[in-house]
């Protein structure tokens, strides 16, 4: 597209803005606003819950004044003794945030990984791109504890992505049949991919004798060592990566038809392909490198959302993003309280819950239309 | 003017078109026809760009489509396919409106224009009615109609634009005879209002029916060009498709109707 095509397209939108769509738009605009903004506020109070409670608890609304207080122009009395602050921010809030980030990242990441591969099953596990993930995180692990902590903490998250992007390039390149990537084979390629990655990160975490507690504990998903430095590191993979996919959600709409009718419609599909892939790989590998490998998230939560706001990704990634957060908190604060002061894995968690409702999904889907 | 110069082109090693040579005028049906393998689909892909040729080119109203980028031939040229790879879960609505999608910016809404143009997609398909409901629950016929009216979206411009092209891929193969009538009167409306249509067709009948022109393919090559009455005729057919017919003349229309016939003697159940 030509600059003055760009122009010319802004032009004409200026002149038409403020357009009122005819009914058949209207109330698909209107539902999924407040469908987001309703589940924005839920993830908000299940933050504030979920950062409260612990060893010592702390009321949701003291939590609220804590952190008002320590926005800026804001004067809040909090009356609260001053160890909460510390709780709150050395240990409550880094966990809450990178669980919320992960959770994001997951269902965010299987939301793409499905319309792309027009796949209700793809997510990041079943394609083998956590399981390549986390080969490079445990790699980098392995490393940093062998060579001593000289090496950054921005290591794992890069070393997860790389193997993350090999993981992928590799499956398409496997599962690839002449022109066209069919699902079954992409899938199969997934399994077997995943596996080997699995298996060479279980001989590495064997040779590591010692330290292996620490790697198995990362691989079930613990978040016990959560710090801000994670939340930091993090952070990034998520927000570019979302941000990535979020601007090719409408071309992304489009892919779920095939690929030959993308096209024709004027859709540039390997960019799209491409641009996508590489987001979603992205997010996942940030949030495996420091969670570890949590099932189930990044297949049910995207299933849940577009059953609640339909398939148009533009509203699904924001829904599935939040849904995401919301679904990781809550199931991070069942596997800190349900046998306190033990923590389960997070993993074991996810497993539980979402194992049936995706059980209930197949049983579902006979009868209906998935995307 | 659609015109085709000579054009070949090969999905890898193996050719799929060689030097064809058509044009299409706006207002006419050109159906496409030949047995499965021919090049009927090869030649829509390449119209519409997903095949990209090897010799020869495609103008459009004198422009050489290759040398146009995506969005504008897409703008131009709309393919409303068989409706077997849809999502189930959009609304009508919003489907015709996907049509509009080279007419956008990247990041940019669709416009009070895009959602006049989308309306009267759907009055000219007459499926206005159906645009709140989910694609997934039509009727295959009511889905066809769907994507006849995206493809209108699509090719809907600015006004005193140049004629543009409907390619058809099989669109009414899997319909029954009601509905198959049924689209191709409003394929036949749509083309008098000014639309080149080409068709990739099976059924012989429809073709004589409805078609204009038909072009005749056979590995790759083009055989023949012109109106049905010339083309479906025995000798024609059994080039095409290496088949043995009877064509007879329509009783109410004169165009030709043509019957299987059997080699030697006869195997069909006529003394029962």
């Amino acid at each position: 597209m030509s600059l003055g095509e760009i122009v010319g397209a802004l032009r004409m939108r200026r002149k038409t803005a403020r357009a009122t769509p005819p009914p058949w738009a209207m109330a698909n605009k209107a539902r999924p606003r407040i469908l987001i903004i309703a589940m924005a506020l839920g993830v908000v109070a299940i933050a504030l819950l979920s950062t409260g409670v612990g060893s010592v608890f702390i009321p949701p609304l003291t939590v609220a004044k804590i952190l008002l207080s320590h926005l800026p122009l804001t004067q809040v009395q909090v009356g609260a003794p001053s160890t909460f602050e510390v709780i709150l921010f050395d240990i409550r809030l880094p966990r809450v945030a990178l669980v919320a980030l992960t959770g994001a990242a997951l269902a965010t990441s299987g939301t793409a990984y499905q319309g792309l591969f027009r796949n209700p099953l793809a997510d990041p596990y079943l394609i083998g791109v956590a399981a390549g993930a986390g080969l490079g995180a445990i790699g980098a692990i392995a490393l940093r504890t062998t060579n001593a902590p000289s090496i950054s903490a921005f290591l794992v998250p890069l070393a997860s992505f790389i193997g993350a992007l090999a993981t992928v390039a590799l499956v398409y390149q496997l599962g690839r049949i002449g022109r066209t990537t069919p699902t079954t084979t992409l899938i199969l390629a997934g399994v077997a991919v995943g596996s080997l990655a699995t298996a060479l990160s279980t001989f590495i975490l064997l040779r590591l004798g010692q330290q292996m507690v620490h790697v198995m504990a990362f691989l079930l998903g613990g978040y016990s060592a959560a710090g801000w430095e994670a939340v930091v590191a993090v952070a990034p993979f998520t927000f570019i990566g979302f941000a990535l996919m979020y601007l090719y959600a409408r071309p992304l709409n489009l892919l779920l038809f095939d690929e030959e009718q993308a096209r024709h419609l004027g859709v540039n599909v390997g960019r799209v392909k491409l641009v996508i892939i590489v987001a979603a790989t992205l997010t996942t590998a940030g949030a495996v490198a420091f969670s570890g490998l949590i099932g189930f998230v990044g297949l049910v939560v995207p299933h849940a959302a577009r059953l609640v706001i339909g398939p148009d990704h533009r509203r699904l990634l924001p829904l599935a993003a939040l849904g995401g957060a919301g679904f990781l908190m809550l199931a991070d604060l069942l596997a800190r309280t349900v046998i306190a002061p033990e923590e389960l894995p997070l993993g074991v968690v996810t497993a539980f819950v979402g194992a049936p409702f995706f059980l209930y999904l197949l049983r579902r889907a006979r009868n209906a239309a998935f995307f | 003017m659609l015109t085709i110069e000579h054009l070949s082109a090969a999905y890898g090693k193996r050719m799929a078109l060689s030097d064809i040579c058509m044009e299409a005028r706006a207002g006419e049906i050109v159906g496409v026809m030949g047995s499965n393998g021919a090049g009927k689909s090869s030649l829509l892909h390449a119209i519409s760009g997903t095949l990209a040729p090897a010799q020869g080119r495609v103008l459009l109203n004198g422009a050489d489509l290759s040398r146009v980028s995506v969005d504008a031939r897409a703008r131009q040229i709309a393919v409303a396919p068989q409706s077997s790879h849809l999502p189930g879960a959009f609304t009508v609505g919003e489907v015709v409106l996907m049509g509009r999608t080279p007419h956008l910016p990247f990041l940019g809404a669709e416009s009070a224009h895009d959602y006049e143009i989308v309306n009267a997609a759907l009055t000219r398909t007459a499926t206005e009615a159906l645009a709140e409901r989910r694609i997934g629950e039509l009727s295959g016929g009511e889905q066809q109609r769907v994507l006849i009216a995206r493809a209108l979206a699509q090719i809907t411009g600015d006004a005193g634009a140049q004629p543009c092209v409907l390619l058809l891929d099989e669109a009414t193969a899997h319909l029954d005879m009601k509905h198959q009538a049924a689209i191709w009167e409003l394929v036949r409306q749509l083309a008098r209002s000014g639309l080149i249509v080409i068709a990739a067709l099976h059924d012989l009948n429809l073709a004589a029916q409805y078609a204009d022109r038909l072009a005749l393919l056979s590995g790759g090559r083009l055989l023949a060009c012109d109106r049905p009455s010339q083309v479906l005729t025995p000798e024609w057919l059994r080039r095409t498709y290496d088949i043995s017919t009877t064509v007879i003349s329509h009783p109410l229309y004169g165009t030709p109707l043509v019957a299987l016939t059997a080699e030697g003697e006869p195997k069909c159940n006529r003394d029962l």
